[in-house]
């Protein structure tokens, strides 16, 4: 990527996300159901644990290529709306499942392997599907249009992540393919240190001191 | 490595973007999400926690510069594997398992790292993996240590491990001056004063205060 891809792949970036933000505060609900949907919109963007999971099986597509992840476009947001109505029904306790996760793709995409195409799309679908249920166990709305709105927010996700690992990996730059599996790694990391936190972070005998930053000395 | 002035342009201009992408998901109003804390609270703490610390700061830039000073591959291994270990190391500190010298630790990564740099040291990867995968466990002890107690502990553990992979680029990206006849040199002034830094947090240790 040069630099005036970057400009403009941040700036689309920054762009979404202001409009991400803004619809928080014009979500009134002009339209019977539109709240509901806006919740749903927001719900996998606003933790950690869903949107770097989905970032990272974006990753591990895009790593793949275009071509070969294509009918992911199509079964990922199958997978999640079905993983969603499976969580509405459930509400399962899933904080681990969902680090599990981060630590399974990210890991797979610091690692670059080059995975078969049934694997990948078997993946996929399984995160796609968790996170469907955990974001679907949060369900306190109108069902249909928060569904709706939590599989649209993570397909975007899911997709953006898609096609700007697999723009950058046709780039000719050599370090491309180590930041993507940085990142990865950053992930993975999340997820074991998030692995960790879902089992201990119960217990209040764990925090063991207050944050103490000592600026620079 | 061989990377040109454009590509160098574009991973300054890679950061200051994730840098602008960070503090617009910090700027985000915390959503009140089912059984979490402040979420871009944690953020900015875990965010902050190795940059204000300048033991950590040192030590991670001599991690990079290093890198870039080895080449291949360890320029590519150490970003990779490095969050991987410190995640060992934080959820050891997480855990509270008893570390004894962590301070001691974090001191002497900066001092060993900056001779290493110094000296222009080329050990085989497998000797340079081990003694940056060594000192990971004790900076990310350090980080896993402190979990904040108002904050996303969650979010917080993502804040550390970008950070700390924005020192290692930044460090890469100052290893890119080796290209330069003053290069090398430089480098190897640079890591004489990254090992003088390490010797002034050990210091206080050595004398008991």
């Amino acid at each position: 990527m040069n630099s005036r891809q970057v400009h403009v792949v941040s700036r689309i970036v920054t762009g979404a996300i202001a409009l991400v933000a803004a619809s928080q505060v014009y979500a009134h609900g002009a339209t019977p159901g539109s709240n509901a949907f806006f919740s749903g919109l927001l719900h996998p963007l606003t933790a950690l644990e869903h949107i770097l999971p989905l970032i990272a099986i974006g990753m591990l597509a895009g790593q793949r290529g275009l071509i070969a992840g294509q009918g992911l476009l199509v079964a990922f947001p199958i997978a999640f709306a079905s993983g969603a109505l499976i969580g509405a029904a459930l509400a399962p306790e899933l904080s681990a499942v969902n680090a599990g996760t981060a630590l399974v793709a990210g890991g797979l995409v610091a690692l670059a392997f080059a995975l078969p195409r049934t694997l990948l799309y078997v993946i996929v679908v399984a995160v796609g599907a968790i996170h469907g249920m955990s974001n679907g166990g949060a369900i306190g709305q109108a069902l249909a249009p928060f569904i709706a709105g939590a599989t649209l927010a993570a397909t975007l996700v899911f997709a953006y992540a898609f096609g700007v690992t697999h723009y950058a990996l046709t780039r000719t730059t050599t370090w491309m393919p180590v930041a993507v599996r940085a990142i990865g790694s950053w992930i993975a990391a999340f997820g074991i240190l998030t692995l960790a936190l879902a089992f201990v972070v119960q217990s209040p005998t764990a925090s063991v001191a207050a944050t103490s930053i000592s600026p620079w000395v | 490595m061989n990377v040109s002035m454009r590509e160098r342009r574009a991973v300054a201009e890679l950061i200051a973007s994730a840098a602008l992408l960070l503090t617009l998901a910090v700027s985000f109003p915390a959503q009140a999400h089912v059984g979490q804390d402040d979420i871009a609270g944690g953020l900015v703490v875990g965010f902050l926690h190795p940059i204000f610390g300048f033991d950590h700061v040192v030590a991670m830039v001599a991690v990079g510069i290093w890198g870039a000073q080895l080449g291949r591959p360890a320029i590519w291994v150490l970003p990779v594997t490095f969050p991987l270990v410190m995640a060992l190391g934080g959820v050891l500190g997480i855990l509270g398992v008893p570390i004894p010298g962590v301070e001691i630790g974090v001191a002497a990564s900066a001092i060993v790292l900056g001779a290493m740099i110094a000296f222009a040291v080329r050990p085989p990867l497998v000797v340079s993996g081990l003694i940056v995968a060594v000192f990971a466990i004790f900076h990310g002890y350090a980080h896993g240590a402190e979990l904040p107690e108002s904050a996303s502990a969650v979010s917080y553990a993502f804040g550390f491990v970008v950070a700390t992979g924005m020192l290692h680029a930044i460090g890469i990206l100052i290893g890119t001056i080796k290209r330069w006849s003053w290069g090398p040199a430089l480098l190897r002034v640079a890591g004489a004063l990254i090992a003088l830094v390490g010797v002034w947090f050990l210091l206080p240790h050595l004398t008991g205060g």
